[in-house]
């Protein structure tokens, strides 16, 4: 089974509804873990961020009743959707995850190499989605209890990369623009457009470069240990051949080097499942849906998926 | 003292002509109306709890409060920041017991009030017996009609409407007992606004609210339509206004429709043979200073008919029937006051040129060393 084009197809046909599923009556609900931004008139769902900054922005004592239940709804919406799709709903489902791999694709027609952070340079950054979603937890919070200004309302709406960029999809330029009304909208649209810029730029030399920011990724992490869809490894079977490290879009080296655990679903995995695709040792990887394997590495697989690359840049 | 002497005149002669009947202030002139207005939000300042102390209270006084200057006068003053913005009254039982058969947690509330004469000043807070005979309605968004109670508040007349899931609600008051120079008038007002939360049920629940109206629908109605779904939610200076007039529920051909401003500024236009017509919103309010995005002044579509048929309401006899409906709605400054999608994507060719180019280096000095 040739994994990346069935995922391919999935975030297709994911991408076409929650981004275009609005003009033909498709509607999800506005509480979906991934990336699929409100500010396009004609989506087919909404990312729930955006109602989880609004609620938070309220006193605390309104927790205690209806504010409390409707924050608790949307968080126990979210919840069973990561328990049932863990991150695969960042590597599968994110629409703006697929602009990212479109970029990795135009990357590849432009025989454009890939650059690689240091490992300690990648791990500092990595941290920074934390700091957005401290960011987007804590200033709504503020807003409600502590008196913060209205302008900072939907902190993180209005410094993402999406919201600029998703509505330019259906030909809507309406949030494309530096906010210049206060100084924290002018501050936060500044941002957003700053990373539509290095969207444009970085994406021909990283793969998945924003997801290493993105705080959906840090949010859906909590449900890492209880998701049904989990990465196992043996390692007893692993060579250490560095295969699973290289295909990785969000370069983990734990895949490669872990020898003990064995969950493998890290913090930035993305459950695009390209490291079992490119295992060369029989069962050493295998992804389990609710503890039924449902893709293993095989060593058979490994070479007939070789031998179809190896075929496809012959007749190329 | 010639500021004193204008204003003064303008004043006196306004009160003057309000005073002679048949003037074209009096309530019944054709050019005489009902609308709804919102009662303005406060944006600037978290909701704070009332304490029992009044002083302190007096600091929370809500923005509607100090910018209203007809809220303003018409309040007492130790009443000054005692009404919270959120807090529903819990004390009435028998709205408490609508609210439960109505199968919603109607925890929200819309407050507006209901104003009559001649738009933008009308005679607000006015105790005759049009105002306080106005019957009102909330349409929820399954198409039920839910029975309002209009209250006397503060000199003025206050339509609050609870609602509860989200969707598009209207108001709609209605005004048809009155007859003057043999000539009755119907006078309706509409104001729609969305709420947001959970979408409205697809099987209509129980009906426990009797139809408002004679034949369970408005005679004369406004119907706006909108370019975008966002639209609905806020009214921008530049959006288009779309519009259908329904007399009967069919479309209303050569009907006038006539879009008021705040600031008076008016434009006329006839509908078309579908009962459509289309206005562009232009900005009214030119604030001083710094821009307050979040600041909306009210807009009123105005349209009439006229109907000779005879009848009698009430032991009285007239000879045609008069019909006027508004439709009022906020409208906020434009976004592009103050958005620059100019900046917006020279920040963007910046980015790409700057951090494009230190790639390019960085790899070309890496390929020199290796």
């Amino acid at each position: 089974m040739n994994v990346q084009r069935l995922r391919f197809f999935v975030q297709l046909i994911s991408f076409v509804l929650l981004v275009y599923g609005g003009s033909f009556a498709f509607d999800i609900g506005g509480k979906l873990p991934t990336f699929s931004c409100v500010f396009v008139d004609s989506k087919g769902g909404g990312c729930f961020l955006v109602s989880l900054q609004h609620q938070l922005a309220r006193p605390i004592w309104a927790f205690l009743g209806g504010a409390g239940l409707m924050l608790l709804t949307t968080l126990g919406t979210v919840a069973l959707f990561a328990i049932v799709l863990n991150k695969a709903w960042c590597g599968w489902v994110c629409p703006f995850g697929f602009l990212q791999d479109l970029m990795t694709k135009l990357r590849n027609l432009f025989n454009i190499d890939l650059s690689r952070f240091s490992w300690i340079t990648s791990k500092r950054y990595r941290s920074v989605k934390y700091i957005f979603l401290a960011f987007l937890v804590l200033v709504p919070l503020a807003i409600g209890n502590l008196g913060l200004s209205r302008e900072w309302t939907a902190p993180f709406c209005q410094m993402c990369p999406a919201r600029p960029l998703m509505p330019l999809l259906e030909g809507n330029f309406s949030e494309f623009f530096i906010d210049l009304s206060s100084i924290p909208g002018m501050i936060l649209t500044t941002i957003a457009i700053l990373l539509v810029g290095l969207f444009f730029t970085v994406s021909f030399i990283k793969r998945r470069f924003l997801c290493s920011y993105c705080p959906m990724l840090a949010f859906l992490s909590l449900f890492d240990k209880v998701g049904l869809l989990s990465l196992k490894k043996d390692g007893q079977r692993c060579t250490r051949c560095g295969n699973c490290y290289r295909a990785c879009p969000m370069e983990i080296r734990a895949i490669e080097e872990e020898k003990v655990k064995k969950n493998l679903v890290t913090q930035d995995c993305i459950l695009c499942l390209r490291c079992v695709e490119s295992c060369p040792e029989n069962g050493a990887l295998d992804a389990t849906f609710a503890g039924f394997s449902i893709f293993k590495a095989s060593e058979e697989g490994f070479l007939k998926r070789q031998e179809k690359t190896i075929g496809e840049s012959k007749r190329q | 003292m010639r500021r004193f002497s204008l204003t003064t005149l303008s004043v006196l002669a306004a009160g003057l002509l309000q005073m002679v009947p048949g003037s074209i202030t009096n309530v019944y002139a054709d050019d005489s109306v009902i609308w709804i207005e919102p009662v303005a939000r406060d944006y600037g300042r978290p909701w704070k709890k009332k304490t029992a102390d009044p002083s302190k209270n007096e600091k929370h006084i809500p923005r509607a409060a100090r910018s209203d200057p007809r809220e303003r006068s018409g309040r007492p003053e130790g009443a000054r920041g005692t009404s919270s913005p959120a807090a529903p009254k819990n004390g009435d039982a028998k709205a408490a017991k609508r609210r439960g058969s109505m199968g919603h947690a109607m925890r929200r509330k819309r407050k507006t009030y209901l104003s009559a004469g001649v738009f933008p000043r009308g005679a607000a807070g006015q105790s005759g017996p049009y105002l306080s005979q106005t019957r009102a309605w909330l349409e929820l968004p399954d198409n039920r009609l839910m029975p309002l109670k209009l209250r006397k508040k503060r000199g003025r007349y206050r339509l609050d409407c609870p609602y509860g899931t989200g969707g598009v609600y209207r108001l709609i008051s209605y005004n048809g007992d009155h007859v003057q120079n043999g000539v009755r008038q119907h006078l309706y007002a509409y104001y729609s606004f969305m709420a947001h939360g959970d979408k409205p049920d697809k099987k209509p629940r129980k009906q426990s609210f009797r139809p408002g109206f004679q034949g369970g629908k408005p005679k004369l109605e406004i119907v706006r339509f909108y370019d975008r779904e966002r639209h609905r939610y806020r009214s921008r200076a530049g959006h288009k206004l779309h519009l259908r007039v329904l007399f009967n529920g069919k479309p209303l051909a050569k009907a006038p429709v006539t879009l008021t401003t705040s600031k008076s500024w008016q434009k006329r236009l006839e509908t078309n043979e579908q009962g459509e017509a289309s206005f562009t919103l232009i900005k009214d309010d030119f604030q001083r200073g710094v821009l307050n995005k979040r600041k909306s002044t009210l807009y009123m579509l105005k349209t009439e008919h006229r109907e000779n048929t005879p009848g009698d309401v009430y032991g009285r006899g007239y000879d045609s029937e008069h019909y006027a409906a508004t439709l009022s709605f906020q409208v906020f400054p434009d976004n592009n006051e103050w958005e620059s999608k100019r900046i917006a994507f020279l920040v963007v060719i910046f980015t790409i040129v700057v951090v494009g180019t230190a790639i390019g280096i960085y790899r070309m000095r890496r390929r020199k060393k290796a």
